[in-house]
């Protein structure tokens, strides 16, 4: 099959794309076209670019970034540029236009859609932020300003052959569409348009499995062409005798049975509602019997068994969620745990050495009391305190007179009686100290006993019961949470995994259903068949009927040709497949030794095992998806030899530092007969990788590096690209907001302004 | 532009047969095949594949 290249894409005004961007590819042989820029800047938009010229419709980024609004950004703009629309007068035309240019071997397509807007007066409203919005509305599926209206839509496919000086516009393109069916068909369009949404996706079921494979080897035409010949020529026409008429009758029915059709050809349905993973969705029935019904079927089970696998995720989420919070509140009450046992042991000890120091005191109160009503005695008989009666001798001695009035000589009698006096003081001054004590343990200690024994015993005691009791109630807790992180998830959980049973328990149902239907099938065509040979018999018996009996016999063989033919190509291109998508993956992985196994089921059904044996195809992170569905592209080109061009958007967005290196060291020696154009942000192509502690010495060089640099890497052995990488820089004035992107022609450029602006970029040509 | 059909399954109907005619025929079927979709009417295509029948397995008098 010839190579289909693209030469150019010429946007112009087409969302946030303003004037004219015109982009050239360079082949394959002379190495990648990368389209470098920043998050927002239209790089999905470039895509949907391409995806609208050619197929009227966008499909790519509705998972963006959510603005402001509320709305992924590229679903907010218009399909003609905001600034384009501003500058256009009311009552005149402006355009949107994209122009993609694809050669097929010697010969050149143009394929041009574009849309004449009238601009009439835009409707506006006011945002909170004071600002004008121009309220957008839709017209026949187009996102257009309210004001606006769609003159005309055109679309034409142009070709220029090998030496022709220009594009000739043939009658036999006049059905357009049906021409890029043929060069690019839009249902594989996601397969060369490769966003990173799809490529997160594609492992989650295996319908996009099936489709890449079928549809890419052409498979689906083998099985197509069988099937239209079965449906509309493998029974002859009414006419030729009674009998021959009754038998075409028969099989017939029998053809309706196995087509689930009734007799006026249209679809019969059963009363059996079929699967609705929304609630909201419409009812819609099984079709009655036959093939429809085992496909609605094998569809319903495809989707419950993509429920089942969300539903695991939820599940695991849940638990990891709910054991995060445990695990948060346990180290929580861990903590003040802790503390309270500290406070309650303080606390006890506190008590303890009141109880210690105070105790005896209360045992002792009598006898205190007793004592001091002794010591009162004493005082009140001026027995104490002894320091007022030695005073009280000194100074009789100092003023030489005594009590009595008389004079106090030296030698006196009446002196040396107050000498004395003092004398025998002397040794009794311990007794001051006894009333001190007396005079405390009165104010301090019986007059207040009351609040004596509180603050020293009653108080500590509560205080201890009180921490006490908040420890006990704590440490319940912990054991609480303790018990819970070992079944975490609570009733969300179990709702889910009520669901779980339940689609378990429709699963088997469904089983038990299609086994049914493939029984009927058998029958009703093996009975067919019976009826078959009668009619054939019959036909040759008459004369009139030569040419139909020649015809079902031409028919007959070339059913089973179709049938020999798909049955051979399935089994090898699946297996081919198999096998080249896990040695890519290997190829692109830089940790192999992640998953153990990989295989692609006659059903299509893809088992990827992992070292404890789990699949994990439907539960691959961001990053194993992309890596897995870049290796399975690959794959499915080989054995097909169908040389179609890659459009592919942040190829290494959602990878690590290692698996980044790799992606950039594999992927210029990957497909080496594709077309290849990268959409890329700073993030994965020119910042430097970043380091992770198991590989300590992997270098950061930059992907944009890895791929045009030529020798060896010390690290992993292996070459650099060497490769030629023809840039071009979406650039975008963010003073004026969204809508004003164009696509410009740029190079790769080292700078070094200061530490913190060193590095690669692109950088638009001067 | 008529869809060109992959070179495996072209390799695999000379395998299947080596009569020209029916090479060719099968290729033929595949080709309309390619440019049918599901507005296409039963009975194009019933008329198509019978022209295509007419084209290489005529009805000829020895039959």
């Amino acid at each position: 099959m010839s190579e289909i290249k693209i030469i150019s894409v010429e946007i112009e005004n087409f969302r946030q794309y303003y004037g004219n961007s015109k982009i050239d590819f360079i082949s394959r042989d002379e190495g990648f076209t990368v389209i470098f820029g920043y998050n927002g800047e239209g790089k999905s938009n470039f895509l949907n670019a391409v995806n609208w010229c050619l197929y009227g419709d966008e499909i790519h980024g509705s998972g963006d970034t959510i603005t402001d609004a509320g709305h992924a950004e590229n679903k907010t703009l218009p399909v003609i540029n905001n600034n384009c629309i501003a500058e256009t007068k009311d009552g005149t035309v402006a355009n949107v236009k994209v122009d993609v240019w694809l050669q097929i071997g010697t010969t050149v397509y143009s394929i041009v859609r574009t849309l004449k807007i009238l601009k009439h007066r835009i409707e506006t409203r006011k945002l909170s932020s004071g600002r004008d919005e121009a309220i957008m509305v839709d017209v026949d599926g187009v996102r257009v300003p309210k004001g606006c209206e769609i003159l005309e839509t055109k679309f034409s496919v142009l070709e220029k052959k090998e030496g022709a000086s220009d594009f000739s516009d043939t009658i036999r393109f006049s059905a357009p569409e049906n021409m890029v069916k043929e060069i690019l068909p839009n249902d594989l369009s996601e397969y060369f348009l490769l966003d990173g949404e799809f490529m997160e996706k594609l492992w989650k079921s295996n319908k996009p499995i099936r489709d890449g494979i079928e549809r890419i080897s052409q498979l689906h035409l083998i099985s197509g062409a069988s099937k239209h010949i079965q449906a509309n020529l493998m029974i002859p026409g009414k006419g030729y005798s009674k009998d021959t008429n009754d038998l075409t009758d028969k099989m017939r029915a029998f053809d309706r049975k196995i087509t689930s059709k009734d007799e006026s050809g249209n679809e019969s349905f059963s009363d059996e509602e079929r699967y609705k993973v929304d609630p909201e969705e419409d009812t819609v029935n099984y079709h009655s019997t036959g093939e429809p019904r085992i496909q609605d079927i094998d569809d319903d089970i495809n989707r419950i068994n993509k429920r089942l696998i969300d539903l695991s995720d939820e599940i695991r989420r849940l638990n990891l969620s709910g054991q995060e919070k445990l695990k948060e509140q346990k180290a929580e009450l861990e903590k003040k745990c802790e503390e309270f046992e500290t406070k309650y042991k303080d606390a006890n000890k506190t008590f303890l050495f009141n109880l210690t120091k105070y105790g005896p005191q209360l045992i002792l109160k009598n006898a205190i009391k007793e004592g001091l009503e002794l010591i009162e005695e004493e005082i009140a008989i001026g027995g104490l305190p002894v320091k007022y009666k030695r005073l009280f001798a000194d100074s009789l001695l100092d003023s030489k007179t005594c009590v009595c009035h008389e004079s106090l000589e030296p030698g006196d009698e009446r002196t040396k009686h107050v000498e004395k006096f003092k004398e025998g003081l002397i040794g009794k001054e311990e007794l001051d100290d006894v009333a001190l004590l007396g005079d405390e343990a009165k104010r301090f200690f019986l007059d207040k006993y009351d609040e004596y024994c509180l603050d020293r015993f009653g108080t500590p005691r509560k205080n201890v019961s009180k921490l006490k009791k908040e420890y006990d109630e704590l440490d319940q807790k912990l054991a609480g949470v303790l018990t819970k992180i070992s079944s975490a998830g609570g009733e969300e959980g179990e709702t889910l995994i009520q669901e779980q049973r339940d689609l378990q328990e429709e699963i088997k149902k469904l089983n038990e259903w299609k086994t049914d239907t493939i029984i009927e099938i058998k029958d009703a065509k093996r009975q067919r068949g019976d009826v078959k040979r009668q009619l054939q018999k019959a036909l040759k018996l008459n004369d009139k009927a030569k040419k139909a009996v020649h015809e079902l016999k031409i028919w007959d063989r070339t059913v089973i040709l179709l049938e020999k033919l798909l049955d051979s190509l399935k089994e090898s291109v699946r297996v081919n497949v198999q096998e080249k998508t896990w040695e890519n993956y290997h190829n692109l992985l830089a940790n192999p030794s992640e998953f153990e196994e990989f295989s692609i089921e006659p059903d299509y059904t893809v088992h990827l095992i992992d070292k404890f044996g789990n699949n994990k195809a439907g539960n691959l992170s961001a990053g194993q998806s992309l890596l897995m569905t870049i290796a399975f592209v690959a794959a499915i080109r080989e054995p097909t030899g169908y040389k179609f061009p890659l459009i592919v958007d942040s190829p290494s967005g959602k990878i690590d530092g290692p698996n980044s290196h790799n992606i950039g060291m594999r992927l210029p020696y990957f497909l080496p007969d594709a077309q290849l154009t990268l959409l890329v942000t700073n993030k994965e192509y020119t910042d430097f990788i970043s380091p992770v502690p198991e590989i300590p010495d992997l270098p950061n060089t930059p992907v944009c590096k890895l791929f045009d640099s030529d020798g060896t890497c010390e690290h992993c052995k292996k070459s650099f690209g060497n490769l030629k990488m023809q840039h071009w820089k979406i650039v975008k004035d963010r003073t004026e907001g969204t809508g004003n992107s164009e696509i410009k022609p740029a190079k790769l450029e080292y700078i070094d302004k200061d530490e913190s602006h060193r590095g690669w970029t692109v950088i638009v040509n001067e | 532009m008529v869809e060109e059909i992959s070179d495996p399954i072209k390799k695999k109907i000379k395998e299947l047969t080596s009569d020209e005619n029916e090479q060719k025929f099968l290729l033929g079927l595949l080709q309309k095949t390619a440019r049918y979709n599901k507005q296409t009417k039963p009975l194009v295509i019933k008329k198509e594949f019978a022209q295509l029948l007419d084209q290489y397995f005529p009805l000829k008098e020895e039959d």
